[in-house]
């Protein structure tokens, strides 16, 4: 027979390349950097009203100089410029004093400090000092008990009172706490500060290793990972109660817990099925459903913010970690970096960024340095903060979306540093080494 | 007997395979002889080969010289050189005695006495405007109009039509300037486009939510006006208004005028 009769069909597959990921270093507007001039404040020193109140009016200078200062919104003026007067009310104050050179302030905050039958008494205004016929802007009293405590909370008040008036009506973040951990080798437990390093003190006393601790939207638990009798569980601490309360315990290996915005649901990472996957769980952790459902670890989840329905997490199918974003169902999942090693994102409070610890030349020989990177999620341009200061890790937005704190080895132990969210005006918050992991509170 | 059938049915059904074989070949085959194309294709047989022929490079001749015409300028072997140019004839500069000046001789008068001075007169002097820079190096502050603000993109404005109320709390008209010329973003700007300042009026709630926002004045440039939108529509809020204003909005008036 002819041998016409055998066809020889030829298919080509054309493989379409996917759309190009994260380009180069490009500007990413955080909206601390926009060129818009800053606000040039002048935080005069309180008049003290009685001869006791010297200690708590100095503490509650400093701290609220450093308030002010830290803001990231406004240019303080220097101690050294401002006039030698402390006026302690509206009528012993002369605007124009405050106006020239070379104070030269827009705004300027002053009071009075006393003690008042064992209350500390705090007087406060904040004068605009280019507007001579209506100078006033804000005047508040604080009353609270007489301690060094109550002087640098009173402080805090008012310099968030002063943020809230002066920084587009996004409160400020005086009062706002982190939670880390705390420990070397042997237990890890979870400790709280305040947002400046003030007051740092243990809150769970296990004795075993917990990580990860995230605090609720509503302040008033902490979730984090700890190492049981049953393996790494997710355990819940009132900071109401100021006890543990119950969580579900599951099998596998169940780490880094991930509030909701409303604080209704948390998603954490569960190798109950064997593989590491995204797990959503109520608050009390009842009702768990899985969201992923792909080969490779998936850890570390964090919700989106501002809208609540999406997550950002790690995952691991393509080989090395990598940043990737999906719906709260698990649709849409979308790849954002494109190599390295990526751990440890934080979505941004205005929903916009994500910040993460990247190492974008892993590898046997390859010169690793971890830093803090942000990535403008509409684009995935992102920009790298940190450059050269040793080992950054586990990096967490602060609420007003202007700063970011994060763990950092620079000498050789691992402390809680905190910066602007464009990488300026970095500072260590933690001084006793062996401090990782931090979350900033939701307000 | 059943394997005679079958073998009388396989046989029919060999034969008309076979058959229906042979048909569809034959189809084949036909059509493609029936319609093969008679003549020339493409490049075949053809008297000039200039399309398809190849010529090895070292072989390729250079192109013949061209006759010289040395009437025309621009095509000729030899140049010219430059036309010689006369030099200037440079005037001498007059001598100072060719023009002749009348001095008028002062008639000899006595001396007269001179008269005592008077005590110059104290005239007030104009106040030197103190420098911006202060004397131990840090400069001051940018000084602009309370309403008005200067970015790296642009210059703002904004307008509170309720004038008692930017007299009164001009901080927050500041910072409402402030916040929406942060939001711009003019990198999608069509440069070569010519309007120029946009206006827009919205409404600022006593939450601090903008609402009714609307262009005013067109600027002439359509990217403008909608980027100008969109700066206030990203804003989820300026801050609640002050506390000692009773009303529960206020209209602004905004316009943005971009470098």
């Amino acid at each position: 027979m002819s041998s016409r009769l055998s066809k020889f069909v030829m298919i080509v597959v054309a493989f379409a390349a996917f759309s190009r990921y994260g380009s180069a270093q490009d500007n990413v507007f955080t909206g601390t950097e926009k060129g818009v001039d800053r606000i040039r404040v002048a935080a005069a020193d309180f008049k003290p009203l009685s001869a006791d109140s010297a200690a708590l009016k100095a503490t509650f200078d400093t701290v609220l100089y450093a308030d002010l200062a830290q803001a990231g919104i406004f240019d303080l003026v220097s101690k050294s410029l401002l006039p030698q007067l402390t006026p302690g009310a509206p009528s012993e104050m002369n605007v124009t004093q405050w106006s020239v050179n070379p104070t030269n302030a827009a705004m300027v905050a002053f009071g009075s400090v006393g003690i008042k039958s064992g209350r500390l008494i705090v007087n406060g205004w904040l004068f605009d000092a280019k507007n001579t016929q209506y100078p006033q802007v804000l005047g508040k009293q604080y009353a609270e008990d007489a301690n060094d405590n109550s002087a640098r909370e009173i402080a805090h008040k008012f310099a968030d009172e002063i943020i809230l008036r002066l920084g587009g009506g996004i409160p400020g973040i005086a009062e706002t706490k982190i939670v880390y951990v705390h420990g070397g080798s042997g237990s890890k437990e979870i400790w709280m500060m305040d947002y400046d390093g003030a007051n740092p003190h243990p809150v769970t006393h296990l004795g075993t290793v917990s990580l990860s601790p995230r605090i609720s939207p509503d302040n008033s638990r902490i979730a984090f990972s700890s190492l049981g009798r049953e393996g790494f569980q997710i355990r819940v601490f009132s900071l109401l109660l100021n006890r543990m309360v119950a969580f579900p315990a599951a099998a596998g290996t169940n780490l880094s817990p991930a509030w909701s915005a409303n604080g209704a649901q948390i998603a954490y990472s569960s190798s109950r099925s064997g593989d590491p996957e995204i797990w959503i769980a109520d608050a009390n952790g009842s009702g768990p459903r899985r969201v992923t459902s792909f080969r490779g670890p998936d850890v570390s989840p964090v919700w989106n913010p501002k809208t609540g329905s999406q997550i950002a997490w790690i995952s691991g199918r393509t080989g090395l970690p990598q940043l990737y974003t999906m719906d709260a169902d698990g649709a849409g999942v979308t790849r954002m970096t494109d190599g390295g090693y990526a751990t440890s994102p934080s979505w941004s409070p205005n929903g916009q960024f994500l910040t993460f610890a990247w190492d974008r030349k892993y590898g046997p020989g390859a010169p690793g340095g971890q830093d803090i990177y942000v990535m403008e999620i509409a684009t995935k341009r992102w920009i790298q903060l940190t450059h050269d200061t040793g080992r950054c890790d586990f990096p967490s937005w602060s609420p007003d979306g202007r700063h970011i704190v994060y763990a950092s080895n620079a000498g050789g132990r691992w402390e809680i540093w905190t910066m602007l969210a464009d990488g300026t005006q970095r500072h260590k918050l933690s001084a006793n080494g062996a401090n990782d992991m931090p979350n900033w509170s939701w307000k | 007997m059943t394997e005679k059938k079958r073998e009388e049915k396989t046989g029919a059904s060999l034969v008309t395979a076979l058959v229906l074989h042979g048909v569809a070949f034959g189809i084949i085959v036909g059509a493609g002889a029936f319609f093969h194309k008679k003549g020339d294709s493409w490049g075949d047989r053809s008297e000039q080969a200039t399309a398809i022929q190849a010529t090895m490079v070292s072989a390729l001749p250079l192109p013949p010289k061209q006759p010289v015409k040395d009437d025309s300028v621009l095509a000729s072997e030899t140049p010219s050189p430059a036309p010689i140019t006369a030099k200037e004839k440079v005037e001498p500069p007059p001598s100072p005695r060719d023009v002749p000046i009348v001095v008028k001789k002062p008639t000899k008068t006595p001396p007269k006495v001179a008269e005592k001075p008077t005590p110059a007169v104290q005239r007030p002097q104009p106040t030197k405007p103190v420098p911006d820079r202060a004397q131990t190096g840090e400069t001051g502050g940018v000084k602009v109009a309370m309403t008005a603000v200067d970015t790296k993109v642009g210059t703002a404005s904004t307008n509170v039509t309720d004038s008692a109320f930017g007299q009164r709390y001009a901080y927050y008209v500041k910072q409402l300037t402030q916040k929406v010329a942060q939001q711009w973003y003019t990198a999608l700007l069509d440069k070569s486009a010519p309007g120029h300042r946009v206006y827009i009026t919205f409404r600022v709630e006593r939450d601090g939510t903008p609402s009714q926002i609307q262009i005013a004045k067109p600027s002439g440039d359509a990217s403008l006006d909608q980027s100008a939108i969109r700066a206030l529509q990203h804003i989820d809020t300026f801050g609640p208004l002050p506390d000692g204003y009773s009303g529960s909005y206020i209209n602004v008036q905004y316009y943005f005028d971009p470098k």
